[in-house]
C-alpha cells in the first residue's frame, strides 16, 4: 500500500518494533515492586521521563504518561475543572478543535452547568484573534483549551500571541494545548511556550499505540482522573508499561533528532507534489489557500470537480490510503464542522481531501499518486 | 419428568377471519415459524381453532426452549400474540397442586403484588364452575403470600389464566406480536432498497402484508462507497428478519449514471435516474416472476416525489408500485424504522447516488413531455439491458 496518511497514524519503523521487542522481553516487570528487576523498571521509566523532558524542553516530574491523547486533553480539562481553585464555570476555546476536547466540553456544559465560550476560525482556520482577545477582556475563565496543528488543515495557531494576550488579560489563566499534530511537525519548547498544560499522542510519531503524554507545568494543579495505586505522583494511577514508556522516549529522541532534516524532505515532497499536480494539468486548491502557517505534512487539497468521498474510493481500490477532510454526509464529525467553518462555497468542503506525507514517501510514490487522481478526474469528474 | 407439559400458546388475529384460504394462510404461518426455529430443534406445532401450540415432540426429555423460542418468532408476522403454557391433566387436585407451585415460582420474590384469576372453562365436564375455579384458586394464592398479595380485579399486576379444555392451561404472559399476515401469502414484492430511513421500513410495511421481499440496490461506485453497500446489505439482512430469506439485487449503476449525467439536463437529472432505476427494477421483478415493486417514497417528501414525478417514475413500471409510506411523516416513519432496528444503520453517514447527482434546481412539477425531452438522447432499451447484465445477487 502507498500510505499518504501519516497524519491519522504514522507507521511504526522496524527499529522500533526492534527496539519495543527487545524491552518487551527485558524491561517487563512491575515498576511499583521492590525487588531489583522491579526497581529497574521505575528506574527505566525514570529515564525515559528525563529523556521526553529533555527533547521537549521541559522537566521529567512536569510529564505524565497516559494511554493516549483522548485521555491527556480528558485529564487536563477535568483535572482544572476538579482541582480545589476557584471556579468561574467558563472555558474558552475554539471552533478548531478535535473531538477529544469538544466532546469532553460539552460533557461539562450538560452535566456541570459549564459555559464553553468558542472563538470562531478565520479563512485560514486560524483561531479568530481579535475575538479571543475581546473574550478574555469581558469573561474570566477556569481555561483556555486550544488546539495548536490543526489536524484536517495543518494550521498552526499562534501560540505566542495567544499567551501573551492571557498574559495581558488573565495571567493566572491556564492554557491547554492539544499538541498532538505538533510532534514531529514543529520544534517545540514546553517551557519557553507559556502554556500549563499539553496534550500529546505518540502513535502519531511511530510508537505502538496505547500511549499519550500530558504535559503539566510544575505550578499547575489538576485533580486526577484516574484513581488507584498512586503511580505517577498519583496524577494517573494504574501500572505503567516501561516497555512501551521506554519506546516512547526512544521515537521522541530519535524524532527530535532528525526533525530539522525530516521538515526539510516533507517540505520538499510537500512542493513536489504541487508541481506534479500542476503539471497534471489538475484543477485544485490549496486549503487554506493563501499564506497561512501550515505545516508541510497536511496537504488539504480541494478538487472542484470531484467530491473528495469519491476520490478515496477509487484511490482506495489502487491501494493508495489518503482521508477525506469531510466524512461527508456524518454529522457527527467534528472534521466536516471545521471545514464548514471556513464557509467555501456551494457544498465545496465535501471536495477537500487529506494528504498527509511522512519523509518516507517517495516522489515515486506521488508520481503514482498523481497520475491515479488525475485519471479518476478524468474518468469521474461532474 | 415435571407433571406439566410446556408449551407456547400462539393467537392468529386476522387470518383467523379468512374463509376458504384459511388453511393455507395457517400453514403459511406454521412454515415461517419453523423456519426461524430450523437450526434450533424440530418442534411440534399444530392448530386447534384461532390458535397454534407449539411444544416439544413426544418423548424429547430435553428442556422445552420457550424464550428462545419467543424471541426467535418475535418478528414472525401473522398472528397477534403468544404466551408461554403449563399444561396439564384436567383434574381438580392437580390443577390446585399446579396453580400452588405456579404462584410460588411467580410471587415469592416479591415484596407485594397484586393479581387476578380468570377461567375459561370449555370443558363443561369439569366439576367446578368458572368463577368457583378463580375464586378458590384466588383464596389458594392469598393464603400462600398472606403479607404480599392483594387481590386486584380491575388492574392487577398479574393475571393468572386458566383454561380447561381437555387439559389444562395455565399462564399468565401475553406478549403482544406484530400481527399483519405470514409472509408469503400475497406473494412477492421487489424492494427498491437505498440505504436510507424509508425504504427498509417501506419493506416492512409490506411484509407485513404477507409478502415475500426480494430487494434492488443501485451501486455507483465510487461515487457511493463499498460500505455504503455494506449498509445496504445489513438493511436488507433486517428486513430479513420479517420477510425471510432475501435476495439483494446490486446494480453496477455507475456507467448508466454517468451516460445520464452527460445526456440528461440537470434539472431532469433524478426523476430520469429514478425512471431508470424503476425500468431495471421492473424488468428484473419480471425475470423473477415478481409481480409488485415497493419503494420508500412519501408524497412530497423531496422535489422527486411529488405528485409529478410519481407520475412520471410510475409511468415506466408495468408492475404496481406499492408506497406505503406515501401518506406517513417523516416523523411517523422514523418511529417505525426505530421500532424495527433499521433507523441506527440508515442513519450512517456513507452517501447514496441520489444524495451524489442531485441538481440545485430539479424541476418539481416535470410532465411526461418532460420526461420524454431529457431522455431524448438516450439508448433507454440499451441502458436497462446493461443495468440487467451488471447484477450480483447475494442471498443476505
Amino acid at each position: 500500500m502507498q500510505y499518504f496518511d501519516h497524519t491519522a497514524t504514522k507507521l511504526i519503523e522496524k527499529d522500533v518494533i526492534e527496539f519495543y521487542l527487545k524491552q518487551l522481553k527485558a524491561n517487563n516487570y512491575n515498576p511499583a515492586a521492590i525487588y531489583a528487576s522491579g526497581l529497574e523498571a521505575a528506574e527505566s521509566i525514570s529515564n525515559s521521563a528525563k529523556s521526553i523532558a529533555k527533547n521537549l524542553e521541559c522537566e521529567p516530574d512536569e510529564i505524565i504518561f497516559t494511554s493516549g491523547a483522548t485521555e491527556s486533553i480528558n485529564t487536563a480539562i477535568k483535572g482544572i475543572v476538579l482541582s480545589p481553585n476557584p471556579k468561574t464555570k467558563r472555558i474558552l476555546t475554539s471552533a478548531g478543535e478535535h473531538s477529544a476536547t469538544t466532546e469532553t466540553l460539552k460533557f461539562l456544559e450538560q452535566k456541570m452547568d459549564y459555559q464553553i465560550d468558542v472563538c470562531d476560525l478565520d479563512a485560514n482556520g486560524q483561531i479568530n484573534l481579535d475575538q479571543l482577545e475581546r473574550y478574555l477582556k469581558n469573561e474570566k475563565y477556569d481555561l483556555l483549551t486550544i488546539i495548536h496543528v490543526n489536524n484536517v488543515l495543518g494550521t498552526i495557531n499562534p501560540i505566542e500571541k495567544i499567551v501573551a494576550l492571557r498574559n495581558q488579560y488573565q495571567k493566572e489563566l491556564p492554557i491547554h494545548l492539544d499538541s498532538v499534530q505538533t510532534l514531529g511537525k514543529l520544534e517545540l519548547n514546553l517551557s519557553k511556550l507559556g502554556i500549563e498544560l499539553a496534550s500529546f499522542s505518540l502513535h502519531k510519531i511511530g510508537t505502538p499505540k496505547g500511549i499519550g503524554l500530558l504535559y503539566k507545568s510544575r505550578n499547575t494543579r489538576i485533580e486526577p482522573l484516574i484513581h488507584g495505586g498512586g503511580q505517577q505522583n498519583s496524577l494517573r494511577s494504574g501500572t505503567e508499561n516501561p516497555a512501551l514508556v521506554a519506546t516512547a522516549a526512544y521515537v521522541i529522541e530519535k524524532t527530535t533528532k532528525f526533525l530539522t532534516e525530516d521538515l526539510a524532505k516533507i517540505n520538499k515532497l510537500s512542493n513536489y507534489l504541487t508541481s506534479q499536480l500542476d503539471q497534471a494539468k489538475i484543477n485544485y486548491q490549496y486549503i487554506p489557500s493563501n499564506d497561512a502557517e501550515v505545516v508541510p505534512h497536511i496537504n488539504a487539497i480541494l478538487f472542484p470537480n470531484l467530491r473528495a468521498e469519491t476520490l478515496l474510493n477509487v484511490l482506495n481500490i489502487k491501494d493508495i490510503a489518503v482521508s477525506i477532510g469531510s466524512a461527508c454526509s456524518n454529522k457527527k464529525s467534528k472534521q466536516n464542522e471545521i471545514l464548514k467553518k471556513l464557509q467555501l462555497p456551494g457544498q465545496m468542503d465535501k471536495h477537500i481531501l487529506r494528504i498527509s506525507l511522512a519523509s518516507n514517501n517517495t516522489k515515486e510514490e506521488i508520481n503514482d499518486l498523481v497520475t491515479k487522481i488525475s485519471e479518476a478526474l478524468a474518468k469521474y469528474a461532474v | 419428568m415435571p407433571d406439566y407439559q410446556e408449551l407456547i400458546l400462539i393467537r392468529l388475529g386476522e387470518v383467523a377471519l379468512k374463509g376458504l384460504n384459511r388453511n393455507k394462510f395457517i400453514n403459511r404461518l406454521i412454515n415461517n415459524i419453523n423456519y426461524r426455529l430450523r437450526d434450533l430443534g424440530k418442534y411440534k406445532i399444530y392448530q386447534d381453532q384461532s390458535r397454534i401450540y407449539l411444544e416439544n415432540r413426544k418423548n424429547v426429555t430435553e428442556a422445552f426452549p420457550t424464550n428462545e423460542i419467543l424471541k426467535r418468532i418475535k418478528d414472525v408476522f401473522g398472528y397477534v400474540s403468544a404466551s408461554p403454557v403449563r399444561r396439564f391433566v384436567a383434574d381438580e387436585v392437580v390443577l390446585f397442586e399446579q396453580v400452588e407451585k405456579y404462584a410460588t415460582e411467580l410471587f415469592a420474590q416479591l415484596d407485594s403484588f397484586t393479581f387476578k384469576l380468570e377461567t375459561k372453562r370449555i370443558n363443561k365436564k369439569f366439576p367446578l364452575r368458572s368463577y368457583d375455579v378463580s375464586s378458590k384458586l384466588g383464596a389458594l394464592v392469598l393464603e400462600k403470600f398472606p403479607n404480599t398479595a392483594k387481590v386486584d380485579v380491575h388492574n392487577p399486576d398479574y393475571t393468572l389464566y386458566v383454561e380447561i379444555r381437555d387439559d389444562i392451561y395455565l399462564y399468565h404472559q401475553i406478549e403482544p406480536a406484530r400481527s399483519g399476515l405470514p409472509v408469503g401469502s400475497s406473494g412477492k414484492g421487489m424492494l427498491l432498497l437505498s440505504g436510507g430511513i424509508d425504504s427498509p421500513v417501506a419493506g416492512y410495511q409490506m411484509a407485513s402484508r404477507g409478502l415475500n421481499l426480494e430487494g434492488i440496490y443501485f451501486h455507483t461506485f465510487p461515487y457511493t462507497s463499498d460500505q455504503a453497500k455494506q449498509k445496504v446489505i445489513d438493511l436488507a439482512k433486517r428486513i430479513g428478519d420479517f420477510s425471510g430469506k432475501f435476495h439483494l439485487h446490486i446494480v453496477d449503476f455507475t456507467e448508466i449514471q454517468l451516460e445520464l449525467n452527460d445526456k440528461v439536463p440537470a434539472n431532469m437529472l433524478t426523476v430520469i435516474m429514478r425512471r431508470m432505476m424503476m425500468r431495471i427494477a421492473d424488468q428484473l421483478a419480471a425475470k423473477r416472476n415478481i409481480n409488485c415493486l415497493i419503494t420508500g417514497e412519501s408524497l412530497g417528501q423531496v422535489a422527486s416525489q411529488t405528485v409529478n414525478a410519481l407520475m412520471c417514475t410510475n409511468h415506466v413500471a408495468v408492475r404496481p408500485v406499492f408506497r406505503p409510506l406515501i401518506g406517513l411523516d417523516k416523523n411517523e416513519t422514523i418511529a417505525i424504522a426505530k421500532n424495527i432496528d433499521t433507523y441506527e444503520t440508515s442513519i450512517l453517514p456513507y452517501d447514496d447516488c441520489c444524495t451524489v447527482f442531485v441538481a440545485k434546481h430539479p424541476k418539481i412539477h416535470p410532465s411526461f413531455l418532460d420526461c420524454e425531452q431529457a431522455e431524448k438522447d438516450l439508448e433507454l432499451d440499451d441502458l436497462v439491458k446493461q443495468g440487467l447484465e451488471k447484477i450480483e445477487t447475494i442471498i443476505v
